[in-house]
């Protein structure tokens, strides 16, 4: 992306306010965002309701990332979009619920993908605790665990 | 509590995610987790990534939850269990790995529920086999009359070199959109090289695995296609991985591994 693009940046203002100057080529990844631009219903500043300063700061990083990395070794973008995923419960449902509303296909891939490796091969109270925000207590107290638990043969 | 937003979150998102973590997950752990979840399993979308290839009756070559809770003592429960994943999908799989002990009427389920399969994923011969042409899973008898059945395959393993002249002719005939090839631990010959330069001659990716082929083979494949983008012959038995007539061959293909192939196997034979 060089300078003389400057007639083709454009303004997103996140849910509280913030506003970030992103490229069009950037912005137009998020579908949503693309359909908005070529309808010509956008004005220099598109809202982005739902999606807070935060998480949009990270949505456009990943963009620009993917963006400017199109010639780079596809084995650099990888790592990259791994450590990019590698984040917090909270911050990585915020994000797919973003990703998915703007339709930027390629984050919620990755996402998706991360989450599913955190879910394979947990046990029902591991996955419970994990995403659902369950205590310990409450998976040893709930019956329906309790009996599998009393099932089981602890050798 | 904390977090507990995961059930809500919307079903779309949910789907892809679940698409990726496998029959073992889906099956015994997810539709328990909450009642969102549940009903997110029972929706077709999730089970579009089908591999069955953990499933085997000697259960201690795999050790796995779906053996124990399932109990696959015979090939009835086998047959059972695959048409019963593959009803759940109701026809949107993409992605399919058969085991070594599927049955003749799962595998023809397979290939009457699976109309948009794109990756087929054919088991490996077993090790001590692998010299020969030998196919030891009789169902596999059918494959070339089945090809017509996935219009839209651009992947199929085939695991070892048996039948492949009539599987890939019917590829040919059939799979407009096939592109690549896995031929994993195959024999190649002289009738095997020609066989799949004139048959898919369209091919982009190509993993001849732990094959057995001498150098000139491997060089009238190379010298066949145009388009290749991805060739692995890594592991290969009959050739010099460093030889210069295959390197100057390979350097027009963009990613090219040739890691561990050797001229021969007495190489690495290591006397008891």
């Amino acid at each position: 992306m060089s300078s003389s693009l400057e007639k083709n940046m454009l303004i997103l203002r996140s849910s509280d306010g913030e506003e970030f100057i992103v490229p069009e080529v950037v912005a137009v990844m998020s579908k949503a965002i693309k359909n908005m631009v070529e309808d010509e219903c956008a004005s220099n500043t598109i809202p982005v309701p739902n999606v807070d300063a935060n998480i949009l700061a990270m949505v456009i990083e990943f963009c620009k990332k993917h963006d400017e990395s199109e010639a780079e070794a596809a084995s650099d973008l990888k790592t990259f979009d791994s450590e990019f995923v590698n984040r917090g419960q909270e911050a990585l449902y915020d994000l797919i619920t973003a990703a998915n509303f703007r339709d930027v296909k390629e984050l919620l891939d990755a996402l998706c993908q991360n989450v599913a490796e955190m879910i394979k091969g947990k046990s029902v109270h591991h996955i419970r605790i994990q995403f659902l925000g369950y205590q310990l207590f409450e998976i040893l107290t709930s019956n329906f665990i309790w009996n599998i638990w009393c099932d089981r043969d602890f050798d | 509590m904390e977090g507990g937003k995961w059930e809500d979150l919307n079903m779309d998102c949910l789907l892809n995610v679940f698409g990726r973590v496998g029959i073992e997950s889906l099956l015994l752990d997810i539709p328990f987790v909450c009642k969102s979840w549940h009903r997110a399993t029972l929706s077709p979308p999730c089970w579009k990534q089908l591999d069955f290839s953990r499933i085997s009756l000697d259960d201690v070559e795999f050790p796995s939850r779906l053996m124990d809770v399932y109990e696959f003592n015979d090939k009835l429960a086998v047959n059972a269990f695959i048409k019963f994943v593959i009803k759940c999908s109701a026809g949107s799989v993409t992605f399919l790995s058969i085991p070594d002990c599927c049955t003749e009427e799962a595998f023809l389920d397979v290939a009457n529920e699976c109309p948009d399969l794109r990756v087929l994923l054919l088991p490996l011969t077993p090790d001590h086999d692998y010299r020969h042409c030998y196919q030891p899973y009789d169902y596999l008898l059918n494959i070339p009359s089945l090809m017509s059945k996935w219009k839209n395959l651009e992947f199929l393993r085939l695991g070892g070199s048996f039948q492949m002249e009539e599987v890939l002719a019917q590829t040919n005939i059939h799979c407009k959109n096939f592109i690549a090839l896995d031929i994993t631990k195959a024999d190649i010959g002289d009738f095997e090289a020609s066989v799949i330069v004139t048959l898919l001659p369209n091919i982009k990716l190509l993993y001849p695995r732990n094959a057995t082929m001498e150098k000139e083979h491997l060089v009238m494949i190379l010298k066949g296609y145009k388009g290749l983008e991805y060739v692995d012959v890594s592991k290969c038995i009959g050739f010099d991985a460093y030889d210069d007539e295959i390197l100057k061959l390979a350097s027009q293909i963009p990613t090219f591994i040739n890691e561990g192939s050797m001229f021969d196997y007495y190489d690495v034979y290591i006397p008891p």
